[in-house]
């Protein structure tokens, strides 16, 4: 029970993730779509971009999925496969399924480019949210300490 | 009966009692202050330590056994990992992942990492996973020390 908890927490984290990677994919591709003259998007594409988000979400969270302590080399490279291995499954998705078929090459580039910037944002993002939250624990730390050593005092 | 309180900049704290016929009242409250101070009994090689819970960085579960880790020793003690966590809670044990439970105050400083992991420096230099389970636990930890500040 309590691992069945504890998996789908994680899966409920993995899916936010995977929904803001879908909508960031449908989004892109609808508006290139649009520039380059398509007036219709194939549902079943929409599907695909979902079940591309989900995938890309599990293997970001997959490279964090250790309970041990990183090196410095291990952490950079898991780092750079979260923002590479996603923006190379988007090309790799598209060509075999078809999402830029009869359209020009330069939709295709830009999306799969937009898709790249993406990952990078949102990677940047989630590194000023922990480095903010690593401040603030911090913080919180060296006061729980003052807080201990006060009490000590006082005991004695 | 004279109380002297001292504060030392190094060395280990002390405590010395002073008496010239040890009294009922002397006895007691020795007694007191060896009931209060809890010891976690451990063996190494052979011999057997007792050292104070403040003393310990973590304990880990390796093969199902437990060892608790100080600066100089890695002691094999007679509990679990859920026993370590419920008797010395009260001394800022919690459980960190499935294999540890680690003393928040030998926590030098953490940072947040990517999967919502938490990477704490402990003042020996080594780095413990707070895992993204336990992290929320820690950082309610965290907030109570500062609410009380």
């Amino acid at each position: 029970m309590r691992r069945l908890r504890k998996l789908l927490k994680l899966e409920m984290d993995v899916e936010l993730l995977s929904c803001a990677h879908a909508v960031s994919m449908i989004c892109f591709y609808g508006i290139v779509m649009w520039i380059a003259g398509e007036r219709n998007v194939r549902i079943l594409v929409l599907f695909e971009m979902m079940a591309l988000g989900y995938v890309s979400a599990w293997t970001q969270r997959a490279l964090f999925l250790r309970e041990q302590v990183y090196s410095r080399t291990e952490y950079a490279v898991c780092e750079v496969l979260w923002n590479v291995m996603p923006a190379v499954f988007v090309p790799a998705v598209a060509e075999v399924f078809g999402w830029f078929r009869g359209t020009p090459d330069w939709a295709a580039l830009t999306f799969y480019l937009l898709m790249g910037g993406y990952y990078v944002l949102v990677w940047l993002f989630l590194r000023f949210v922990n480095y903010e939250e690593t401040v603030k624990m911090n913080r919180q730390l060296r006061r729980r300490k003052e807080k201990g050593q006060k009490k000590g005092k006082e005991q004695t | 009966m004279k109380l002297t309180a001292e504060q030392i900049v190094s060395g280990e704290d002390e405590i010395i009692v002073k008496y010239r016929e040890m009294t009922p009242e002397l006895s007691a409250l020795i007694h007191l202050l060896k009931q209060g101070m809890p010891v976690v009994t451990g063996r190494e090689e052979g011999r057997q330590y007792r050292i104070a819970p403040g003393e310990i960085y973590y304990f880990e579960s390796v093969d199902e056994r437990t060892f608790a880790y100080t600066r100089e020793h890695t002691l094999q003690v007679a509990m679990t990992l859920a026993e370590a966590e419920e008797r010395l809670e009260k001394y800022g044990f919690f459980r960190c992942n499935k294999s540890m439970v680690l003393n928040l105050n030998r926590i030098d400083s953490v940072k947040n990492e990517l999967g919502s992991r938490i990477n704490a420096a402990l003042d020996n230099g080594e780095h413990v996973i707070i895992s993204r389970h336990y992290a929320r636990r820690f950082r309610e930890l965290l907030r109570g020390g500062e609410e009380d500040a």
